[in-house]
C-alpha cells in the first residue's frame, strides 16, 4: 500500500506505507486521513533531505518499534551506533543538520537519536578552537570574557 | 566533515552563521536552534566536552552551560576548612568583571566570605549557576557549604549526601528552604546521622528518599519509631512513593541483639497509584566484624505487615533477606496489598515452598518475580507456572532443590516470558532442554494430544502443562499415548530475550532414568549402552533454534562447545550480551575471531572465564576494546 510523499520543492516520492509509518508525524496523519490516496505534503523538507530520509527508513523498516526510555542518563550509549547508521550519516555537515531537523519534524526517533549521537561525536573530546573550526562558529567572547569562563568551568574539565 | 572555505563568516554576535558556499544564503538551519535538540545532543556529551562547549561562542555558552551544572557533583576540598572568619572584614571579588549577587539567593556575609575564598571552584560557581543545578551529589561537604548550597540551588531537586556528618539544624534550614524543589534525598555511607527523618518533614515535595550504609543514631530503635518518626514524615510528605533504608547501622552499642534495631525501609504515600518498598535487612550495631547473615537484624513480622497496610496500593514489593517473615504472614499479604505485580522474596529463610507456592496462588497477575537465594521444590515453579499465566521475569539464582524437570515446567509454561535467570544453582544439567513427562495419567493433568510432528514448530494451541512431580512408579500404558512423540516448544519461546542459565552438570539419576524410561515407552530406540552420551548438543541447539529474540544468554557447562550453542540460536548476530562459563575447551583466538566477527557482530558485552585465556582475552581487547566485561 503506497503512499505519496510531496517535497517542498515538489518531488513526489512514492514509499510503502510500512515504510512511511517509521515517521510518527506521517502515521499520525495518515491515521486521520484515513483510507484517502492524496499525497502527504511536507513543506519543511527538501527533495534532496527526503531520499536520505527515506532511504534510513526503508533500511530500518523491520526495527522494533522503540519504546521511549528515560533518557536521563544516556551518556554511556553515545558509542553504539551501527555500521551502516555511521555510513549513513557521512554526509556534508549541512545534510547532517539537515537530516536531523526533519527527523525532528517527522518524529523519527531513531533517526533523530543517530543524527544528534554523530553532532556529539564531533563535539566530543574538542576543545573549544577545535569545535569553532569544525562547526565554523565565531567566537565573540573578548578575550577576558574568555579567560574568565575559562576560571569558571575549569572544575569540569579536570573530571 | 566539511573542507575550509575561504569566506569569512560575518561576525553577527551570538549568532551562529557558518557560510558554506558562496551560493548558499548565509543562514544556514541548525539543530542548535531547537532546545529539544540542545537536549539530546547535550545528553551524549561527558562534563569535559560541555566544559569545552560552553567556550565555543556566546550562543553555544548560553545552551550548553544549563548541561554543565543540571548534574553537578561538589567534593570538600580540605583546603576549605576553617577560612571563613579571617576574611569577614574585606570581600574580596575574585575576578574583577563579576560581583556578587545581590538579587535573589541572599548569602550571609559569612557566607559570601566563605565562598570567595574557596578554593573550590564548583562551589563558587554556584553562585551564578547555582539555579542551573538540579541535581547534586555532594561528598564530604561541611556544614557551612551545605549552607551556601541551600541558598544558591534554588531549584535543587535531587540531592545525594555521601559521607559526613550533618546535624539536624543543618539539614533542617537545607530543606526548608528548598522545600518545594527537593524530589529525592539520598544518604549514603553517612557518618552520623541523629534525627534524620525531623528535617524531612519540609520537603513537601519529597518523592524518594533512600539511606544506605549510614550509621545513625538510636532513635530509630525506639518502639515508637514509626508514629513519632516515620508516620508524621509520611503524612507531611503526600507525594512520597518510595522509601529504601539498607544497611543501617545503628550507633547505640546497647541494643539488644535481635532485638528489632532495624531500619527496614518500605515505601509508598498514599498519593498515585502504586508504589515501591524494598526492605532490607541491615547489620546490627556495632560489630566490627559484621558478617550479614549471623547477624542480620530482623524486623518482626508484625511490624513488616503493619507498615504495608499504610500502603494498599503497592504494586512492587521487595521483602528481601528477611529472617522473620514466615508462611503464614506471606498468605496474608494478599489482603494488605492486593495489587501487587512485582514481588521480590529473596534469602527469605523462614518461607518454604509451600509459603511461596501460597504466594502465587494468591497473585496470579504477577509479571515479575524474584525469589533467589531460596530453598524451592519443582513444586513451586510447578505452581508458579499454573497460576501466573503473565508472568515475564523470573529470578531463582542460587535456589536449591529445584530440577531439570522444574525448569522444564517453566519453560514449557509461561508463555509470556521474558527474562529468566537461574544461575548457580548445582545439579541442572542438558536435560532441561528436554521434555520430560512423568505425570500420573489419572490427575488429567496433561490435555490434548501431543503435537505431531509437523505441528511441533507452528504456533501451538494453548500447551498442556507438564508437570513432573510426584512420578509414578509406571506409566500406564493408556497414558504412553499422551507422550510428546517429540519435545513440545517452549512457550517462551517467541518472548524470551534474556536468559541465563547455570553451569550445565551432568544429569542426576533420577531425571536420567525417567529420561530414558520415557524414550523407551515412546519406542525410541536407545543404543545398548545406557550410559550413550545424550546427544545434548542436538537437544540445546533445537531449542535454542527456536529462540526468536534472544539478546542477553548466560551458558556453560564442562561438556559444551561453544560453537554447538551459537549455530543453534536462532538468530546469534542479534545477541548484545552473552556470558560463557564453562566450556568442554578452551577458547582460541580462531573461536573468538568467530565469534566477534561471524557469530555474533551486535555483541557489546562478553564474559568468558579469564582463567587461562590470557591470549584470547588479549586478542578479544584489541579487536573489540571495550566489549569483554567483568564481573563484578
Amino acid at each position: 500500500m503506497p503512499v505519496i510523499l510531496v517535497s517542498s520543492d515538489n518531488q513526489d516520492f512514492k514509499v510503502d506505507k510500512e515504510v512511511a509509518e517509521r515517521s510518527i508525524l506521517i502515521k499520525n496523519m495518515l491515521e486521520d486521513v484515513g483510507e484517502s490516496d492524496s499525497p502527504i505534503p511536507l513543506p519543511n523538507v527538501t527533495a534532496a533531505v527526503l531520499t536520505k530520509v527515506i532511504e534510513y527508513c526503508e533500511h530500518h523498516r523491520n526495527d522494533p518499534v522503540q519504546v521511549p526510555e528515560e533518557t536521563d542518563d544516556p551518556r554511556k550509549r553515545s558509542n553504539d551506533i551501527e555500521e551502516w547508521d555511521m555510513k549513513f550519516m557521512q554526509v556534508d555537515q549541512e545534510m547532517l543538520f539537515e537530516i536531523i531537523l526533519a527527523a525532528n519534524y517527522l518524529d523519527i526517533k531513531p533517526l533523530l537519536d543517530v543524527g544528534c549521537k554523530t553532532v556529539a561525536n564531533i563535539i566530543k573530546g574538542k576543545t573549544p578552537e577545535e569545535i569553532r573550526k569544525a562547526f565554523n562558529i565565531v567566537n565573540d567572547f573578548t578575550p577576558e570574557e574568555e579567560a574568565q569562563i575559562k576560571k569558571e568551568n575549569e572544575w569540569a574539565e579536570d573530571r | 566533515m566539511e573542507p575550509p572555505f575561504p569566506i569569512t563568516p560575518l561576525r553577527v554576535p551570538g549568532s551562529l552563521k557558518p557560510a558554506l558556499t558562496q551560493t548558499q544564503p548565509t543562514s544556514t538551519r541548525t539543530p542548535f536552534m531547537l532546545p529539544e535538540l540542545d537536549r539530546l545532543i547535550a545528553s551524549h556529551l561527558d562534563r569535559p566536552t560541555l566544559a569545552s562547549a560552553t567556550r565555543v561562542s556566546k550562543q553555544w555558552h548560553s545552551i550548553f552551560t544549563p548541561f554543565l551544572w543540571k548534574r553537578l557533583s561538589l567534593q570538600h576540598l580540605a583546603e576549605d576548612d576553617d577560612d571563613s572568619d579571617e576574611d569577614f572584614a574585606s570581600i574580596p571579588t575574585a575576578s574583577g568583571t563579576i560581583t556578587a549577587n545581590t538579587v535573589g539567593p541572599k548569602l550571609t556575609l559569612a557566607q559570601h566570605a566563605f565562598l570567595n575564598s574557596s578554593r573550590n571552584k564548583a562551589l563558587k560557581g554556584l553562585r551564578h549557576f547555582g539555579p542551573l543545578v538540579h541535581e547534586l551529589t555532594a561528598t564530604g561537604i561541611t556544614d557551612q557549604e551545605m549552607g551556601v548550597i541551600s541558598v544558591l540551588c534554588t531549584n535543587l531537586r535531587v540531592l545525594e549526601l555521601i559521607g559526613g556528618r550533618y546535624s539536624v539544624d543543618n539539614l533542617t534550614e537545607l530543606f526548608q528552604r528548598r522545600q518545594g524543589s527537593i524530589q529525592t534525598v539520598r544518604f549514603r555511607s553517612c557518618v552520623l546521622l541523629q534525627d534524620v527523618f525531623r528535617p524531612l518533614v519540609h520537603l513537601s515535595n519529597l518523592r524518594e528518599f533512600e539511606l544506605y550504609g549510614s550509621f545513625v543514631g538510636n532513635t530509630i530503635t525506639s518502639p515508637y519509631f514509626f508514629e513519632r518518626e516515620l508516620i508524621p514524615m509520611l503524612g507531611a510528605c503526600p507525594r512520597l512513593r518510595s522509601i529504601l533504608l539498607e544497611k543501617v547501622y545503628i550507633v547505640d552499642q546497647q541494643i539488644e541483639r535481635g532485638g528489632w534495631d532495624t531500619g527496614g525501609g518500605w515505601g509508598g504515600g498514599g498519593g498515585g497509584g502504586g508504589g515501591y518498598a524494598a526492605l532490607s535487612a541491615p547489620a546490627s550495631a556495632g560489630e566490627q566484624d559484621t558478617n550479614d547473615d549471623a547477624n542480620c537484624g530482623e524486623i518482626p513480622e508484625s511490624v513488616i505487615m503493619t507498615m504495608l497496610t499504610y500502603t494498599p496500593k503497592l504494586d512492587q514489593l521487595a521483602l528481601n533477606w528477611s529472617r522473620e517473615l514466615t508462611d503464614f504472614s506471606l498468605s496474608s499479604l494478599q489482603y494488605i496489598c492486593p495489587h501487587l505485580t512485582q514481588l521480590s522474596l529473596s534469602h527469605s529463610m523462614m518461607v518454604t515452598a509451600e509459603g511461596f507456592m501460597a504466594v502465587f496462588r494468591s497473585y496470579p497477575s504477577l509479571i515479575s518475580v524474584d525469589i533467589g537465594y531460596n530453598i524451592l521444590s519443582d513444586a513451586v515453579l510447578e505452581e508458579l507456572a499454573r497460576s501466573c499465566r503473565s508472568l515475564r521475569q523470573l529470578n531463582i539464582n542460587s535456589c536449591q532443590n529445584v530440577s531439570d524437570l522444574g525448569i522444564q515446567a517453566i519453560l514449557l509454561n509461561c508463555t509470556h516470558l521474558e527474562s529468566f535467570s537461574l544461575r548457580f544453582i548445582t545439579g541442572l544439567s542438558c536435560l532441561l532442554f528436554n521434555d520430560i513427562v512423568t505425570t500420573d495419567s489419572s490427575m488429567g493433568l496433561v490435555s490434548g494430544s501431543p503435537p505431531s510432528f509437523s505441528k511441533l514448530f507452528s504456533s501451538s494451541p494453548p500447551s498442556p502443562f507438564s508437570f513432573s512431580s510426584s512420578p509414578p512408579s509406571s506409566l500406564s500404558f493408556a497414558s504412553r499415548s499422551r507422550l510428546p512423540f517429540s519435545p513440545r516448544p517452549w512457550a517462551c519461546r517467541e518472548t524470551l530475550h534474556t536468559f541465563h542459565l547455570p553451569d550445565l552438570a551432568s544429569p542426576n539419576k533420577t531425571t536420567l532414568a525417567k529420561y530414558y524410561h520415557q524414550q523407551t515407552l515412546l519406542g525410541h530406540r536407545l543404543d545398548s549402552d545406557p550410559l550413550q552420551p545424550l546427544r545434548s548438543d542436538e537437544m540445546i541447539q533445537s531449542r535454542l533454534q527456536q529462540l526468536d529474540k534472544v539478546k542477553n544468554l548466560t551458558i556453560g557447562g564442562h561438556s559444551l562447545d561453544l560453537t554447538i550453542v551459537l549455530d543453534g540460536l536462532h538468530r546469534p548476530y542479534e545477541l548484545e550480551s552473552l556470558r560463557i562459563t564453562k566450556l568442554k575447551r578452551t577458547m582460541t583466538c580462531q573461536d573468538a575471531q568467530w565469534l566477534v566477527d561471524v557469530a555474533a557482530p551486535n555483541l557489546q558485552k562478553l564474559f568468558i572465564p579469564m582463567f587461562g585465556n590470557r591470549s584470547v582475552t588479549e586478542w578479544i581487547e584489541a579487536r573489540r576494546p571495550g566489549l569483554l566485561a567483568h564481573e563484578k
